[in-house]
């Protein structure tokens, strides 16, 4: 559905993207995370051909993103909070508009969503809190049910009742589309998301299924006499030590391999507690790593 | 074009004030020219002349703006409708609300003064030529290189100085003016305006180039200015000359001058203007005369004024005879 290789972009002497490398298979839930200035919102720029790449390829829904024409953006539905809606526009003039785009539009499935979403029609977009024109922008998009939709930061800033309410109406209304959806919020994601992407400096340090990642990172906890000042191995991150506790994420864990990789600490080893790790935890651990320079 | 026309209603409903603005002072002026006695405008009109181009310009510019070229952020960006499209709807207003009322308006005039407007195709169409040229592209093009209303008006207002600076300083450089050879100066700029606000218009809708558009568009402005200022003026006169060759069957006619005339005096340096009331025979009816060249003597009581033969009317001295 999305594959890029190497795609690159420089804004002046500051790198956005870089070898930027990724495959989002069709009918996937990927989530594309990383803190602000990661290059998210680059990245997504450059598949719907709004911003043009320094080097690298992508395609999209099969054709390269320097080309994407009418017919495959009438199939793709992009929600930003980065997007200027025309504001002087009422809701109801706004769909109106939205609709004379898009062949597959719905109407049945437009007047449920205003509905879902308590639009008001009369109003004018600038007039609207910011969830409501979230919220608006979303109905502009899902009337037409389109086959990739490509969600930037929607939720960020929108309280966590209008979040659930927005990430349930996503989920029912594309069960056979594929989602990309960039965020620095995990929250955002962890209920749907399928596979899962990390971004930072322009770099993707990973992108994998999201069981995948869960099942292969793992919390820690070893209680020692003492530990020798050994060179830890590189998959050990976040690493903590302090009076006889040395803790860390693993985040290639593999029981017997943890098992010899403690022994070889040394002796004095009295207890080992191995937990997984909740998302959230997962990306602590990461941004930690990469902060501290690992 | 099912999708230009849902984009140009769109901005047909957005901008419905700017467009009855432009239409009330469209009507105005050509209620004035209809009814104008005299063959130079009053000061009313003069200054609707200068104010209708101004307020065409900026209704051009900001029909663009409502889906503007520049930035990552516009929500059109993503639209399935192509960049031509967008530019088609964009020409498409221009052109309905812009050059329609205009040639109407030129149709009424021309009604309102016993000429078949049917007749003078060629003379409607150049001037809708020239209002392309001069203000319709000019103002796309610069449109298309704003993100907002305020940046446009920002390089309108420094360009429209420019252009003043430049006619001051090229008619002291012309210090015999010639108007014909004038005219040509600001064709030649007009032309080359109009072709690099059309490259313009073509890169920014189809790769969305700014900083080269950018680029493109100051080397228009400064190649216009340049030729304004430094043609030569024997290749200006030789491509007049090519132009407008002199007729081989020259037409003579008779004009009779009334025993009393109106003179005016211009200070300081204008000279003397004086309106001769003529009356031409030897012409066909609804013929159209130009006076591009012209030979002609003036003889009255106490003095007697010939133009050189072959002369532009206004482009030399006249010769006292006595």
């Amino acid at each position: 559905m999305i594959e890029t290789r190497g795609l690159t972009k420089r804004f002046g002497s500051t790198e956005a993207l870089v070898d930027f490398s990724v495959d989002v298979p069709e009918g996937a839930v990927f989530a594309l995370l990383g803190p602000n200035g990661a290059g998210k919102t680059t990245a997504i720029r450059i598949l719907l051909n709004i911003v043009r790449a320094d080097g690298g390829r992508a395609s999209v829904l099969g054709c390269d993103s320097r080309k994407l024409g009418v017919p495959e953006l009438a199939r793709i539905g992009y929600v930003s909070e980065n997007r200027e809606l025309p504001e002087w526009m009422r809701v109801g003039e706004f769909l109106k508009y939205c609709k004379g785009f898009y062949p597959e539009w719905r109407d049945e499935e437009a007047a449920t969503l205003v509905k879902a979403f308590g639009l008001p029609l009369d109003r004018r977009l600038r007039s609207l809190s910011r969830g409501m024109r979230m919220k608006t922008a979303l109905a502009s998009v899902l009337a037409y049910r389109p086959r990739l939709l490509i969600l930037d930061e929607p939720f960020s800033g929108l309280d966590v009742v209008v979040r659930e309410g927005l990430v349930e109406s996503i989920a029912e209304r594309t069960p056979q589309c594929t989602v990309l959806m960039a965020t620095h919020d995990l929250s955002d994601i962890e209920s749907f998301a399928t596979h899962v992407g990390y971004l930072s400096e322009g770099r993707l340090l990973f992108a994998e299924e999201m069981d995948a990642l869960v099942s292969r990172f793992r919390e820690v906890e070893v209680l020692a006499e003492n530990f020798p000042a050994a060179k830890l191995p590189e998959h050990w991150i976040n690493v903590k030590q302090a009076s006889g506790v040395l803790r860390f994420a693993d985040r290639q864990y593999d029981e017997a391999r943890c098992e010899r990789e403690i022994r070889e600490l040394g002796s004095g080893v009295r207890d080992v507690t191995v937990r997984r790790l909740p998302l959230r935890s997962i990306f602590i651990a990461l941004a930690s790593e990469r902060v501290s320079g690992r | 074009m099912r999708t230009v026309l849902h984009i140009f209603r769109k901005d047909a409903v957005r901008l419905w004030k700017e467009i009855a603005v432009t239409w009330a002072l469209l009507g105005w002026l050509t209620q004035m020219d209809c009814w104008r006695s005299g063959y130079l405008p009053g000061s009313q009109e003069g200054w609707l002349n200068l104010l209708l181009p101004l307020a065409w310009s900026y209704l051009a510019a900001v029909c663009v703006l409502q889906d503007a070229v520049p930035g990552e952020r516009q929500f059109w960006l993503a639209l399935p409708a192509g960049r031509g499209t967008m530019l088609g709807a964009k020409a498409l207003f221009a052109a309905v609300f812009i050059h329609a009322p205009y040639l109407i308006s030129c149709m009424a005039v021309l009604a309102a003064r016993g000429f078949n407007p049917l007749g003078h195709v060629p003379v409607l169409a150049e001037k809708q030529v020239v209002l392309l040229a001069v203000v319709t592209l000019p103002a796309l093009a610069l449109a298309s290189l704003a993100r907002n209303a305020m940046q446009f008006m920002l390089a309108a207002i420094a360009l429209a100085g420019g252009a003043v600076m430049l006619n001051g300083n090229g008619l002291a450089r012309l210090p015999n003016q010639w108007p014909p050879l004038n005219d040509l100066r600001w064709t030649f700029s007009a032309v080359a305006l109009a072709l690099f606000a059309a490259a313009i218009l073509r890169i920014q809708y189809r790769e969305r180039r700014t900083t080269c558009s950018r680029g493109i568009g100051l080397t228009g402005i400064a190649l216009a200015g340049a030729l304004y200022l430094w043609l030569p003026q024997r290749s200006s006169a030789s491509l007049e000359a090519v132009m407008h060759p002199m007729r081989e069957d020259p037409i003579t006619v008779r004009a009779l001058v009334p025993d009393t005339i109106a003179h005016a005096e211009f200070p300081p340096r204008a000279g003397v203007s004086v309106s001769i009331p003529v009356d031409i025979a030897a012409l066909a009816p609804q013929s159209a005369m130009t006076y591009s060249q012209l030979d002609f003597e003036i003889d009255g009581p106490g003095i007697r004024l010939r133009a050189d033969p072959g002369a532009w009317v206004w482009g030399k001295p006249l010769r006292c005879l006595r």
